[in-house]
């Protein structure tokens, strides 16, 4: 079958009025930013929780009660919430580590135990980013602690 | 000529995502856009069974779900949905910023992509895009889903450049995304 073009209605048309220039209500978006501000109170303790249960996969994979895959998995949908998280509310040293977290286990299919302190690593240093209530992008203990990671997943002899 | 001026109050949203603070994340954002009639699910298969009936006017889905993902999903509201669903405009956040993964959630049918993190500011110029530049729609063989050449908005260079390149494109070609491509999707 040839391509067919179709112009459906759209349905977010009634939502706006008028036809000229675009006119953004800056206090609409201003008491959105103020609803995330209320919510990223209680980051610290949802991601308390997502930092217990990365623990209890890790935990398990060491213990040979979960199977590596499954660890992996695990690890990795645990790791892109926080990093999908963390900045969202201000804790953008969160994101970064969860994002080296996400990188350093994606390929993988087994996990050496050099591999599980690799990743006990980076789940004490997003532990630290919360307990500190390091927020925002620019911090030097967070550099540091991010620099310290970096290092750790550098391949050997690079 | 009057300044156009946006009011979401009769506009039905549905948010999928199963972390339930991502759920309150977008639902308290949403909220505070203006919306009202907001439905959140935890799972895409719930979605699934409720979408014919909340008949959303935009949905805004996660992609990494279990047991079904954001791209199955999308995929299912764009092919085997009724016909009052299946146009509606799809926006997928994804912590996945990868050019393959953008490729195969925008190949899927999704209308736009939104970074993890979000804000509100992100969510809100997505909405905005969605109104004020609807994509007409491709059915073809082997695709059913938005117009996946961006040609009706300011671009950036590397779209644009490839647009010129791809003049006598057919309707359902779909280019390929470089990792540039795929970031210039993810930021907006």
């Amino acid at each position: 079958m040839a391509a067919e073009t179709v112009t459906p209605p759209n349905p977010l048309a009634k939502a706006k009025a008028g036809d000229g220039p675009v006119s953004l209500d800056p206090q609409v978006l201003a008491r959105a930013e103020q609803a995330v501000e209320l919510l990223s109170d209680d980051f610290a303790d949802w991601a308390q929780k997502d930092i217990l249960a990365l623990r209890a996969a890790v935990e398990k994979g060491k213990a040979g009660t979960l199977p590596p895959e499954d660890t992996i998995a695990t690890i990795y949908k645990g790791a892109l919430e926080l990093k999908g998280q963390g900045g969202a509310f201000g804790y953008d040293f969160v994101t970064t580590i969860g994002d080296l977290l996400n990188r350093f286990v994606e390929d993988r299919t087994t996990i050496s135990k050099r591999d599980f302190q690799i990743i006990d690593a980076h789940i004490n240093a997003m532990q630290a980013v919360i307990s500190a209530d390091i927020k925002g992008s620019r911090d030097e203990t967070g550099d540091q602690i991010v620099d310290g990671l970096r290092v750790l997943t550098e391949p050997r002899g690079a | 000529m009057t300044a156009t001026t946006f009011n979401f109050s009769q506009i039905r949203v549905m948010i999928i995502d199963d972390n339930r603070h991502m759920r309150a994340l977008l639902f308290s954002i949403m909220r505070a856009l203006g919306f009202r009639e907001i439905k959140e699910y935890g799972d895409a298969e719930a979605a699934l069974r409720e979408i014919e009936h909340f008949g959303p006017d935009i949905v805004l889905t996660d992609w990494n779900m279990e047991p079904m993902d954001g791209i199955e999903l999308v995929k299912r509201i764009r092919n085997e949905g009724a016909e009052e669903v299946r146009y509606v405009p799809i926006v997928m956040l994804t912590g996945h910023s990868e050019a393959d993964r953008v490729r195969a959630a925008r190949d899927a049918g999704a209308n736009e992509f939104l970074a993890k993190p979000v804000s509100a500011n992100s969510i809100y110029s997505r909405i905005l895009r969605i109104v004020e530049h609807p994509r007409p729609f491709i059915k073809s063989d082997d695709y059913f889903g938005p117009d996946r050449r961006r040609h009706d908005e300011g671009p950036p260079d590397g779209m644009a450049e490839r647009r010129e390149a791809n003049g006598g494109a057919t309707a359902d070609d779909a280019p390929e995304l470089t990792e540039n491509e795929a970031a210039e999707l993810l930021a907006g």
